[in-house]
């Protein structure tokens, strides 16, 4: 404040002044950079730019009660795909202003009629329907439908609080509200006097415990003014009231928009989610919604504002967002792009219908595939993939010198007949059965059991017709084999569990004891879907090592809420009609039949997951609202095209092999090298421990012994989860305890590097195999050894640094077959060897 | 030099120095830092509300207390927090203002400005403890000795309380629960927890007869002292203070608070010799003080659940507590030393109460069911089933036998061996709390809508009904006065009536007038019907003799010819015979009788002549006397015709105007009544508002 204030100074402001202009600037930023948010401010104003449609959402409105409204979105999209929010440019304007009228984007309800909402922005036009009733009825407090999903947004019935299954300090809720009735008890009278207070209603322990006006463990979850405190209180204020037996309940919710693709790291899309009841009321319920992103990288979510949600785009990616109120789930899916992104799609031939599907997407995410791989890389991949084992060296120079254009798409015809096919996909399903010897499971039914398998995967029984005979098994476990699929389990909730979790990918442990809270899945769809099981019975047989499954006549599955029996309901379908059927036949005609909307699905994906070590819905068994397949058209088409085959296996792992989408390199490109999900190039696996074991034994000319597997044959022939050795275990493989794909481990740990480094394993069998010894006595030249080695274990030859490296050593060395054991175990040990590239 | 500036620089100049200027003052003007923070008065209160829920005696996070000065003072983990004098060195200060980590309160939001600012500026103050140099405490907090002298016998008279004021501190417009009813041993007064209150009723008439301010919170128990001198509250505010209270019921005054606890108190009771007070809740800690001089005695940390209930026994030689899992635990009074555990209750709330002889503590729970233990090895003599759904509350009476309250709405009466006296009516909303009044003979129930039923015990009838939310007095002076109002109105719309339905008297007397001419044509009815009554008698009797008469003359004239033949064969019989004597008198006879037969005849014929004349001279008369009959008849109804509905008019005008007469007497006699009222309620809100009134 010293600085005189004279002319030539004037263009140096003296601290006070400049102090003074950054507040009034910071104002002036602030207020222009908020929420009203220009997504996309000026930019070339070129064909892709311009905006192709306009949409209002909810595209009919109905209002539906006194003081109702309904907060809009309206989103634009470009010609390029991309969409805007542009609720807040854009012109709107109600064809009767007598009926409803227009505040900050939020329509209000005035007098009964019918008329239309119309927005314009930049020569687009958009209508929505508006029918307006009852503004004279107001809307009656309702505690199912007004406090629960407060205390359920607000996070009181949250797992990690009073919602979890003791409560906190005496007070227990239902998770998020899966029982409204007896949470009305415990509020209101579980304790007189304490929780709530009828005569002083804002001196409710539940308010002032919610606004921190007395300490609260929870923390301070709302605050006196909030329209969820305020309506807390009136609910108080009315001697909160319970519901009346016919309180209307939730039909479903509407997420608007319904997708969106954002440019621009910061650009924002409002959200809106819409509740439609069974007494034809509607209401705007995004302020008592969570919200979830699957991605934060690529948006995040903001829900903090008092009137609503916000997504906002971070980096370049794609998020699915899952909103969950009440017991409904819906998604949606939120493409992020860079701002300014220069991108060609390569010309690259599309080989089926896989390609296509994967293609898309790729095209919406701006990402380009990867190169092809290479024939060597393709020839070691598919017989991996296809039989388990490595090409031999001959195998390898033949297919890489065959001139055909055709000669990929025969391999892959010649390997699908090949014995070891089968191998893997027998392994595959033992570990989906949990074949292992047991408390209930003898040797001899399990080798009764594993050769059934055999024969249905040798016989290309068609899948569906496999899975029918395990649901629907009766019988004795050793006369009629597939009922061994019963022994594993002899509870009736867990065996319901397994055949969802299982068949149909769908995990549904959670809706034991409260209604899933990331899913659609409620108490009631569990029971109905378990009563399936409800009458499975087991005796002995004549043998006495042997039990028979077999259908009981009476047995009911009861809600553990309010015991009511529950009768047997398909999921997310209707009742079954049973008659005198056994129930599970009925589920196992329902289960496997064409139209049936998970089965089908789910089997593709989980062959898909094998050949691109995930699946296009990851993990494969987890199939819920808020994880939704990467490329839903890709999972539907492939399943269109499994049932179209008859649920064959073979024909649907030929459509796979021979798309460009599994032929591709692993080697990312600039565009593709942060994407994980969309197959955008082949993925790095590592063997499977059974194939791993097999492939050392293989490229040392070894065995290992197996129990139950005759002289020379493969870990991937094992047939009882039970039996094992220190390398399986290590290298995770599955124990057959759960039918989780989860049991299959495939992380890499200290152990596995040790094992191979040091453990009796390479090394014994490298000096056993006396592959090294027997080629130089066939007169090979050292280096040409090492060069077969190469050739034998990683299916290509040395590169020049290599063979020099190698080269030195011979040079230096005495024995040369010691080096060429260690050039040997280097290529046991290299990540080349032990990983499916 | 201001002349070179140019007139934007020197006005934005202006603003902005008038904004800092005046931007300390609009900071401040809502709440001036007192002058002299003292931990007492501003700092205690406000760390209870933000910090004590982990920074207490009990919990110690960091090891650091701040429940007390010297506590406070103490320090914690990290030394000490409070440097006096030095506020930005003080950890206290620090962690609260977020210049030192980590952040106080841990996750939630920062302290309100003004919060820190006291903070600050009590330390730099001096981090006083109190204000001047009062000696915290220097008022003696024991019970008057008066009260201590004798107080498990008798007293020499009822304790009742004397005029208080009986304006509510609230009203408020749903009643609050029943949370708490006590009912003093030797006096008809009944305690009833209310709002920010605790009310006293007279257990006979069910009026109001005073308020005793609670403003700390809501009283969630009370208790009398045994000999019904003190009375004693525990209660507070939920999840944040509670403490007890204890008034002199024949004063009104408050005497002693006792207790500082983090959540409201739930359970209390005051020892028979005075001389302890106990209290219990949330906390899960029983506290015994000392009535004499307040402080704590021990504490008794037994109970892994909230404390329901704490009993004396009535020789004050064992506590008994009760918790939310179900326990009751037995202590020595004055120790706290264990002495039994009781187990049987399922988890939930449990009541207790003693019998008179201090050897038997019965208790109800969650499960329904009374039990009774004996104290010498805590064994349970005796359990039954009394209400379905829960048991919430029991006392014994003075004479052994037990009420009981529960969830199926009922309240019970039993035997000290639990055979069922009496079942009370069904409340329509849950009943909560029951005691047994032993002046007036009655039960009384508190329930979940704040009502309190009475019932005569031995017949059980309902004697009455009152609310622990009573009308503020102004309600009740306008109330009283509305209904005089109401009233008065009422009386001077019947007095029109009155008048209005005198004007009966006019036709009461036509009426009667109407009634004569009734009674006369009556008369002529009468009489015609007599004379032709008379007249057909006459006919009648005549028509009998003509027809008997007849009857002979035919007998007659047929069986004459005969006689007559008979006669005349006789005659030649006779000359045929010729002197048969028999034969001759036969014919004699004969002749002779068929003579008398012919004079019969003849007479009879005569008598028919003289009878049918007659019968013929009746005739006109028959007629005569039908048609006067008919007449009078039908003038008899023609006049009732008219009658009836005239007469029914008078009468329901009659009935009005004795039903107006009534109304208005009835009114007249309540007009004084109610003329009372408003002069009594008036008297109590002058009495309320009179400064000695209000406690």
């Amino acid at each position: 404040m010293n600085h005189r204030l004279d002319n030539a100074n004037l263009h140096i402001l003296p601290s006070a002044w400049r102090w003074a202009l950054a507040v009034v600037l910071t104002g002036v930023l602030a207020s222009a950079g908020d929420a009203r948010g220009e997504t996309n401010r000026g930019g070339p104003a070129d064909n892709a730019h311009r905006i192709a449609s306009l949409v209002i959402y909810p595209g009919e409105i109905h209002l539906t009660h006194a003081g109702a409204q309904q907060p809009l979105v309206v989103q634009a999209t470009r010609e390029d795909g991309v969409t805007l929010d542009v609720t807040d440019r854009v012109e709107l304007h109600v064809e009767n202003g007598q009926l409803a009228h227009l505040a900050n984007a939020t329509l209000f309800a005035d007098q009964d009629g019918d008329t239309r909402l119309v927005a314009r922005l930049a020569g687009r036009v958009a209508h929505a329907a508006v029918r307006i009733r009852d503004t004279h009825q107001p809307r009656d407090l309702s505690f199912r439908n007004d406090v629960i999903p407060v205390l359920s947004k607000v996070g009181c019935s949250s797992g990690a609080c009073h919602g979890a299954s003791r409560g906190k300090d005496g007070f227990n809720l239902s998770l998020l509200g899966y029982d409204p009735a007896g949470d009305h008890f415990r509020l209101t009278r579980e304790i007189s006097g304490r929780r709530i207070n009828l005569a002083l209603p804002r001196e409710s322990l539940l308010l002032e415990k919610a606004t921190g006006n007395v300490p609260h463990t929870g923390g301070r979850l709302l605050a006196s003014g909030d329209p969820h405190y305020r309506m807390l209180e009136a609910w108080l204020r009315e001697g909160a009231p319970n519901d009346a037996e016919t309180a209307a309940q939730v039909d479903s919710i509407k997420l608007y928009p319904p997708a969106a693709v954002l440019e621009g790291a910061g650009s924002r899309q409002r959200l809106r989610v819409l509740a439609t009841y069974s007494d034809g009321t509607r209401r705007d319920v995004t302020t008592l919604t969570r919200f979830e992103t699957s991605n934060e990288f690529a948006a995040e979510l903001d829900a903090e504002l008092d009137e609503g949600a916000v997504v906002r785009a971070k980096g370049h990616g794609e998020a699915f967002l899952t909103a969950h109120f009440d017991v409904h789930s819906v998604g949606m899916r939120v493409l992020t792009l860079p701002a300014d992104l220069e991108f060609a799609w390569p010309e690259v031939p599309e080989h089926n219908f896989i390609d296509t599907h994967v293609f898309n997407k790729l095209k919406k995410l701006r990402i380009a595939p990867s190169e092809l791989a290479s024939d060597a890389v393709f020839l070691r991949r598919v017989m991996l993939d296809l039989c388990g084992r490595l090409p031999t060296a001959d195998e390898h120079r033949s297919f890489v010198a065959d001139e055909s254009s055709t000669k990929r798409a025969a391999l892959i015809d010649e390997l699908l007949e090949s014995p070891e096919f089968h191998d893997l996909w027998v392994m595959k399903w033992s570990e989906l059965l949990q074949m292992r010897t047991g408390p209930k499971i003898t040797k001899k039914a399990l080798m009764r059991y594993y050769n059934w398998l055999r024969d249905q995967i040798e016989g290309d029984v068609p899948v569906d017709r496999m899975v029918y005979e395990l649901v629907a098994a009766s019988g004795g476990t050793f006369a009629h084999a597939p009922t061994n699929f019963y022994q594993s389990e002899p509870e009736i909730a867990k065996t319901a569990e397994n055949t969802a979790q299982l068949f149909l990918g769908i995990r549904l442990q959670c809706a034991q004891c409260h209604n899933h809270v990331f899913d659609r899945w409620t108490m009631d769809d569990y029971y109905g879907y378990a009563a399936f099981f409800a009458r499975v019975g087991r005796k002995p047989g004549e043998d006495p090592r042997e039990t028979v499954i077999f259908n009981r006549p009476a047995g009911e599955m009861k809600h553990p809420v309010d015991k009511r029996k529950m009768p047997p309901r398909f999921l997310g379908g209707e009742l079954a009609d049973i008659g005198e059927e056994d129930r599970r036949v009925v589920l196992a005609r329902w289960m496997t039949a064409a139209e049936n909307p998970y089965f089908a699905r789910h089997m593709a994906n989980l062959v898909w997951a094998h050949f691109f070590g995930q699946g296009i819905v990851e993990p494969v068994d987890d199939v819920r609202v808020s994880n939704p397949p990467v490329n839903p058209e890709l999972l539907d088409a492939l399943a269109a095209r499994f049932v179209e085959h008859d649920f064959r296996l073979k024909e649907l792992v030929r459509d796979i092999c021979n798309s460009r989408t599994y032929q591709l390199s692993a080697l990312p490109n600039e565009t593709n090298a942060t994407d994980e999900h969309n197959f955008a190039r082949a993925k790095l696996r590592r063997l499977p421990a059974a194939v791993m074991l097999d492939v050392i034994n293989q490229v040392t000319e070894t065995t290992s012994k197996f129990k139950d597997v005759e002289e020379g044959g493969r870990a991937v022939e094992i047939p009882d989860g039970a039996t094992t050795n220190y390398f399986l275990v290590t290298f995770g493989r599955s124990a057959r305890e759960t039918v989780c794909t989860c049991e299959t481990r495939r992380e890499p740990n200290l152990s596995q590097a040790l094992h191979l480094i040091n453990g009796a394993t390479v090394h014994h069998k490298i000096r056993q195999g006396k592959v090294v010894r027997r080629m130089l006595e066939d007169n090979k030249s050292p280096a040409e050894v090492a060069e077969a080695l190469y050739v034998r274990c990683l299916g290509r030859a040395p590169t020049e640094r290599e063979r020099t490296a190698i080269d030195d050593e011979l040079a230096a060395a005495e024995k040369p077959r010691e080096v060429l054991h260690d050039v040997f175990w280097a290529l046991l040990n290299s990540q080349e060897f032990l990983f499916n590239h | 030099m201001f002349d070179s500036i140019p007139f934007w620089q020197r006005t934005l100049t202006v603003m902005v120095c008038a904004a800092a200027c005046l931007l300390p003052l609009a900071v401040r003007a809502e709440d001036e830092t007192p002058k002299r923070v003292t931990y007492d008065d501003h700092i205690k209160s406000l760390l209870r509300a933000k910090c004590f829920s982990c920074h207490n005696a009990d919990d110690r996070k960091g090891e650091l207390d701040l429940s007390s000065y010297a506590a406070t003072r103490e320090g914690g983990a990290s030394g000490e927090v409070v440097v006096p004098g030095d506020s930005l060195n003080s950890l206290l200060f620090a962690l609260v203002a977020h210049t030192d980590e980590p952040a106080m309160p841990p996750e939630s939001p920062k302290l309100a400005e003004d919060s820190i600012e006291l903070i600050k500026a009590w330390v730099d103050g001096g981090a006083l403890e109190n204000a001047g140099s009062r000696v915290a405490r220097a008022e003696p907090v024991g019970l008057p000795p008066e009260l201590t002298a004798t107080p498990t016998d008798a007293p020499k008279s009822a304790p009742m309380p004397p005029r208080l004021s009986l304006q509510p501190l609230v009203h408020t417009e749903r009643a609050d629960v029943v949370r708490a009813l006590a009912v003093s041993p030797w006096s008809p007064l009944l305690a009833v927890a209310a709002p920010k209150q605790v009310l006293l009723f007279h257990t006979e008439s069910l009026q109001l007869l005073g308020v005793l301010p609670f403003p700390e919170g809501m009283p969630e128990v009370l208790r009398f002292s045994r000999n019904g001198a003190v009375l004693l509250a525990g209660g507070g505010r939920g999840g944040l203070a509670g403490h007890t209270v204890a008034w002199n019921v024949t004063t009104g005054e408050r005497l002693v608070q006792l207790g500082d606890e983090l959540d409201t108190v739930l359970a209390a009771d005051i020892s028979a010799d005075h001389a302890l007070v106990a209290l219990g809740g949330p906390k899960r800690v029983v506290r015994v003080f000392s009535a004499d001089d307040g402080r704590q005695m021990y504490e008794m940390r037994k109970h892994v659940e909230w404390i329901y209930d704490v009993r004396f026994s009535p020789d004050a030689a064992l506590l008994a507590s009760a918790d939310r899992s179900g326990a009751v635990r037995v202590s020595e009074a004055w120790t706290g030393d264990e002495y039994l555990a009781l187990k049987g209750h399922e988890p939930g709330r449990v009541s207790l109460a003693w019998r008179a002889d201090s050897n038997l503590l019965a208790s109800c729970g969650a499960d329904g069911a009374v039990r009774f233990w004996e104290m010498e090895k805590g064994e349970q003599v005796a359990k039954w089933d009394a209400h379905q759904g829960g048991a919430t509350s029991l006392a014994f009476t003075s004479d052994g036998r037990l009420v009981t309250c529960g969830k199926d709405g009922t309240t019970k009466l039993w035997s000290g061996q639990g055979k069922l006296l009496r079942t009370f009516e069904t409340l329509a909303d849950e009943p909560l709390r029951t005691v047994y009044c032993e002046q007036s003979g009655r039960v009384l129930t508190g329930n979940f809508v704040g009502e309190v039923i009475a019932w005569d015990a031995t017949s059980g009838d309902r004697k009455g009904r009152l609310t622990n939310n009573p009308p503020t007095l102004q309600s009740r002076v306008e109330a009283s006065q509305q209904r005089l109002h109401e009233l008065q109105t009422l009386i001077a719309a019947l007095a029109r009536e009155q008048r209005v339905a005198e004007d009966t008297a006019a036709a009461a007397a036509e009426l009667a007038k109407r009634h004569e001419q009734l009674d006369d044509a009556q008369r002529r009815a009468d009489a015609a019907r007599t004379v032709a009554r008379l007249v057909e008698r006459d006919r009648d009797r005549l028509d009998g003799e003509i027809g008997r008469i007849e009857a002979r003359v035919r007998r007659l004239e047929t069986g004459l010819p005969n006689l007559q033949e008979a006669v005349r064969r006789a005659d030649r019989s006779v000359r045929e015979l010729g002197g048969d004597e028999e034969v001759r008198r036969l014919e004699q006879q004969l002749r002779t009788l068929a003579r008398r037969r012919q004079g019969q005849l003849n007479g009879a014929k005569a008598q028919l002549a003289d009878r049918q004349a007659k019968r013929r001279a009746l005739q006109p008369e028959i007629a005569k006397a039908e048609a006067e009959l008919a007449a009078a008849s039908a003038a008899l109804e023609t006049l009732r015709a008219e009658f009836e509905p005239y007469r029914q008019e008078v009468e329901r005008r009659q009935a009005a105007l004795a039903a107006a007469r009534a109304s208005l007497a009835a009114a007249e006699a309540q007009l004084e009544e109610a003329e009372a009222e408003v002069v009594r309620w008036q008297e109590e809100l002058a009495f309320a508002r009179l400064p000695t009134a209000q406690e």
